[in-house]
């Protein structure tokens, strides 16, 4: 499904170029669970704003379903994005002008999703993450933990083939970090790819395997 | 649809989330907006309206005769229009018609109305039809014989004749004559011109009885004096009738060179604002479109500036929309509604605004001898502009913010919250100095006016305007002349001085500062000028003796004239001071004989017996030329003015000189009375006008410039509330972060108050001909709106500068 091969991403700094990522190369196939792992600082959240297809600056090849995504223009990036994935960002990125409820319903219009399912499946998402009481608040309104549920709830509600999420648990109780990570373990025997970014040693144990990450390599991986 | 709808709810959202936003943005569109649509209304109302009543209006003309250049559109004599009607045939009818004002006497009272004098086809060339009785026949339009007969306004019947059926048939008394009502004009229709509404029509050919003119006057090409409308023949257009009018001139040139040889005509279709004044008037509202154009064009860029600024501070946003799969053009499109939104408040609300700011306008007041009827409520012509105005405006300004910043890369954006970066922050800078700029300059204007019209009060003058007031009496109208009429004149005078507050009172046919004036030639005795002709160019008024006195005239030598003064004695004359200097420079002028150059006394040799100080006869920039003052007792001139010198208010004096002059003639129709202070103010229109119109653009454009400062201001120090509640947290104090912000607006109004300084010190060189001597670089003007500037400036600071020092950290570091 993803098809990495020799990425490299770097920034312009005053002296010369810092390297982010060093000649990532590897492939992760559908249905599989992945777990990213590695001290900060060390390219985690950039390795998955590129797969997640956020950012298009950066040089290899990057092959998804098949398709080169590096040969292509960022307006084909946004829809492959839009058609395949879910991304939970590890600062939230909850849109603050909206209520829970609405920024639940963003992703289903965008993908023009009819009004009255998107009532039904917004209900449901409510439902499932136990937050329908919230529904009406603003982002401003919530703690951090429950910030980060309908960051995740919004990830999954489009129903993407791939899941993309940064640090998913960080600043939940561990029964709702434990939740996040059964539904997500849930997703995936449904078929949903995940790949995720963690610092816990027991969540990142629901993966199928683990990538391990220091000042841009891959310094190891197992299953 | 559903999507737009949705767009729609979220951009409502923003605005009640970000009122401050909203209103500051839809504001400045609002006084844009409503800048544009209270001027377009004044274009809509003279110029594009048409005439109300007429029937198919587009196929009405004036005419008009010109220079063979084309230049030019004046009055026409009455052989040349007689000519015209009878060779050119692309008009159906033709009418000749001019505007008079008339005494009507009922019920042994008089009373002045308005009223036009035409041919009986002007009815058919309007293409109306009676409302009761009948128009004026073919017959009442013959040389001689014409019977006298009258046609009301459905306004006059209506309003003070009590829409009494029986008045048609009626006899009525106008300037004395007998005519008979014989219809009554369809409610409709009120004259074809804006600001003139004639009360009643009567047949040109009544000219000779009505108003006393030479029957001859239908038959010399030497005299222009009325105007003519026609309506184009079936199948035929303007340009036809204009090639036959032009070559109709072309052959009475050739026939009457004495008199034609400088004519040709023009024609030009029928609109509100008659022929004659429509070029001016059409000059001056272009100029006052193209300044509210501009005007809203810099609103209209800042608010923009504001778009892009609040899409820059909303990037993260946007990034996370285009994270959950938003397409480009979706959230272009989400961008455009919100704009448009804004765009379109502010369209509304300034479309109220300036229909509101017109109510404000006193055309009703204007110091003019004939009332002004100006109709300026606003039509769907007006609506419709405003609205395509604010479409236009807001599709061009909308979505330009939107594609700036949906151009941006997704990560960068998510990751920084974009405040510091992008050029679009320098742009919008520039515009607010733009509008810094414009306003001082504006304001300079006004100031620079408003203070020179303060000197108005202690310009010399010549006279003393204080503490006179003045009404007029008509007597060709009343039915006197010659010797009753001097008669009639002298008991006015007695009477009116003998009002227990009056000091003094006086008669004559000019008053000074009133933009009008009565010019000849005179010929002094033994004199030639450098050229070695003996006229020179003077300006004359006819006075009765104690005029010097009530209006304050300082006498320098001799005497002025006496009650002894009257037909038959020596003829003397009083020149001004100028005239002296001009013609007799040595010796005494006192015993200097001159003859003038009026119709009648060409040849009387007249004496002078006394030099009075100059006065500013027109306005209040004359430099004041040669005058000639003769005595109304030794030459009858029928068109007075009374003018009384009284100590008492307005409210006193002005029924007490109605009454005194009604007790010697109840039937005299007088003018309302007025203040010579009022009456004089004319003089100075042309300041009033322009300062009236700077300050208003310029107060717009202080406001404009105010609230573009906030806006900037306002929107840096949200921007930068994280920062403020670091640099609190790590001890800055309030005071600090005060003088932090208010820096900040005036750094950004800097520029502009330099380069509008600049440019303001220039435009009092250009104004200098309406500034009445004033220095063009006045301090106080110039100072002083530089200070009022800072002012709002520093105001526009200070609002959001309170907020910024109020935060504090934890609400400040929480806000992200
Ligand atoms: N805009 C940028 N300019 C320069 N360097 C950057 C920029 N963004 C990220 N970096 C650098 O890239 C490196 C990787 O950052 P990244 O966010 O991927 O780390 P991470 O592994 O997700 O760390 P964490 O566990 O703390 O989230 C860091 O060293 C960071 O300094
Ligand atoms: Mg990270």
């Amino acid at each position: 499904m993803i098809k990495l091969r020799n990425i490299e991403k770097s920034f312009k700094t005053g002296a010369g170029e810092t390297f982010v990522l060093r000649r990532i190369s590897g492939d992760i196939e559908k249905g599989e669970f992945v777990t990213i792992m590695g001290p900060s600082g060390a390219g985690k959240s950039t390795l998955l704003s590129i797969m997640g297809m956020l950012d298009g600056d950066w040089r290899g090849e990057y092959y998804l379903h098949g398709e080169p995504v590096h040969a292509m223009k960022p307006r084909a990036r946004i829809e492959l994005n839009k058609k395949y994935i879910g991304f939970v960002f590890q600062q939230y990125h909850l849109l603050d002008d909206l209520t829970v409820y609405e920024n639940l319903e963003i992703p289903l219009s965008y993908r023009n999703v009819k009004r009255k399912d998107r009532q039904a499946i917004v209900a449901d998402t409510l439902d499932r993450f136990q937050i329908v009481g919230k529904k009406d608040l603003y982002p401003s309104q919530l703690s951090g933990g429950q910030q980060q549920l309908v960051a995740v709830a919004r990830a999954i509600i489009a129903e993407p083939t791939m899941i993309l999420a940064d640090e998913p648990t960080g600043s939940l109780h561990s029964s709702q970090g434990g939740m996040i990570m059964d539904l997500l373990a849930e997703l995936n025997r449904e078929g949903t790819t995940i790949i995720q970014v963690t610092h816990n040693e027991a969540y990142a144990q629901y993966g199928n395997r683990i990538i391990q990450l220091r000042d841009g390599w891959i310094v190891e991986e197992q299953e | 649809m559903d999507r737009i709808r949705q767009d729609l709810r979220f951009a409502v959202r923003q605005i009640v989330r970000r009122p401050v936003f909203a209103a500051v943005a839809s504001l400045s569109l609002a006084i844009g907006v409503g800048a544009n649509t209270a001027i377009f209304s004044g274009v809509s109302a003279l110029l594009l309206r048409p005439v109300p009543g007429v029937s198919e209006p587009e196929r009405v003309v004036e005419i008009g005769r010109s220079r063979p250049d084309g230049s030019g559109f004046d009055s026409f004599a009455y052989p040349d229009f007689v000519d015209l009607r009878s060779e050119v045939d692309a008009f159906s009818s033709v009418a000749a018609y001019t505007l008079e004002v008339f005494s009507l006497s009922r019920g042994g009272k008089g009373e002045r109305i308005t009223g036009m004098m035409v041919s009986p086809t002007y009815f058919d060339v309007m293409g109306v039809r009676p409302a009761h009785g009948r128009f004026l026949l073919a017959e009442e339009d013959r040389p001689g014989s014409a019977p006298a007969t009258v046609v009301l306004s459905h306004a006059f019947w209506s309003g003070p004749l009590g829409a009494d059926p029986t008045v048609v048939g009626s006899t009525v008394r106008v300037n004395r004559v007998p005519v008979e009502v014989v219809g009554i004009a369809p409610a409709d229709f009120t004259g074809h011109m804006t600001g003139f509404q004639p009360d009643v029509y009567l047949p040109l050919r009544s000219a000779p009885t009505v108003l006393g003119r030479d029957e001859n006057v239908f038959e010399q090409r030497g005299s222009s004096w009325h105007m003519a409308v026609a309506r184009l023949a079936p199948g035929a257009e303007l340009d036809d009738a204009a090639t036959q009018v032009r070559s109709v001139y072309a052959r009475l040139a050739s026939a009457y060179p004495d008199t034609n040889s400088d004519r040709s005509g023009r024609v030009v279709p029928l609109g509100l604002v008659p022929g004659a004044g429509r070029g001016p008037v059409a000059a001056f509202l272009t100029v006052l479109m193209a300044m509210v154009g501009l005007i809203l064009l810099v609103t209209c860029a800042n608010v923009a500036g504001m778009f892009v600024a609040r899409a820059t501070a909303r990037e993260r946003e946007i990034g996370i929309r285009l994270a959950l799969g938003a397409g480009r053009g979706q959230l272009i499109q989400q961008l455009v509604i919100e704009a448009l939104l804004i765009f379109f408040m502010g369209g509304v609300l300034g479309t109220v605004l300036g229909v509101q700011l017109l109510g404000l306008l006193p055309v009703d007041r204007l110091p003019v001898p004939i009332p002004i009827v100006l109709d300026l409520s606003p039509d769907v012509g007006v609506l419709f502009f405003s609205f395509a105005l604010t479409l236009v405006t807001g599709l061009v300004f909308g979505p330009l913010p939107a594609l700036q910043t949906t151009r941006h890369d997704l990560t960068t954006s998510l990751k920084d919250d974009g405040a510091k970066r992008s050029g679009t922050g320098r742009l919008r800078r520039f515009f607010v100095a733009g509008q810094v700029a414009l306003s001082l300059v504006l304001l300079a204007s006004a100031g620079l006016l408003l203070r020179g019209l303060q000197r108005a009060s202690s310009v010399e003058t010549g006279f003393d305007a204080s503490g006179a007031y003045l009404t007029g009496v008509n007597l060709d109208m009343e039915g006197y002349e010659g010797e009753s009429g001097t008669l009639l004149q002298r008991q006015l005078v007695e009477r009116v001085a003998a009002i227990p507050v009056a000091t003094s009172a006086a008669l004559s046919i000019d008053l000074p500062l009133d933009m009008g004036s009565h010019g000849t030639s005179a010929y002094p005795e033994g004199w030639s000028d450098t050229d070695g002709r003996g006229g020179i160019g003077v300006d004359f008024n006819h006075v009765s003796p104690a005029f010097f006195e009530t209006l304050g005239i300082p006498v320098l030598q001799g005497r002025v004239f006496t009650d002894d003064d009257v037909a038959g004695t020596e003829r003397v004359v009083v020149v001004s001071r100028t005239m002296v200097r001009s013609v007799w420079p040595e010796g005494s002028p006192l015993g200097r004989r001159l003859r003038v150059g009026l119709a009648g006394i060409r040849e009387e040799w007249w004496t002078v017996v006394g030099v009075v100080e100059d006065v500013k006869n027109q306005m209040l920039t004359d430099t004041p030329g040669p005058f000639v003052y003769l005595p109304l007792w030794q030459v009858y001139r029928p068109d007075t003015k009374v003018v009384v010198r009284a100590a008492g208010e307005m409210s006193a004096v002005g029924p007490a000189l109605r009454r005194a002059i009604l007790e010697v003639d109840p039937t005299l129709s007088v003018e309302p009375v007025i203040s010579l202070e009022r009456y004089t103010s004319v003089g100075v229109l042309p300041q009033r006008l322009a300062a009236a119109i700077t300050t208003g653009l310029g107060a717009l454009a202080l406001l404009l410039a105010g609230l573009g400062v906030y806006g900037v201001v306002a929107f840096s120090v949200s921007q930068r509330t994280r920062e403020i509640g670091v640099r609190m947290a790590l001890g800055a104090g309030r005071g600090r972060v005060m003088r932090m912000v208010l820096r900040g607006g005036l750094g950004l109004a800097l520029p502009g108050l330099i380069v509008g300084g600049v440019v303001a010190s220039g435009v009092g060189f250009v104004l200098r001909f309406l500034l009445l001597g004033l220095n063009p670089l006045d301090p106080v003007a110039l100072g002083g709106v530089s200070l009022l500037l800072l002012a709002v400036v520093a105001l526009a600071s200070v609002v959001p500068g309170r907020r910024a020092a109020a935060v504090t950290p934890i609400e400040a570091l929480r806000s992200e």
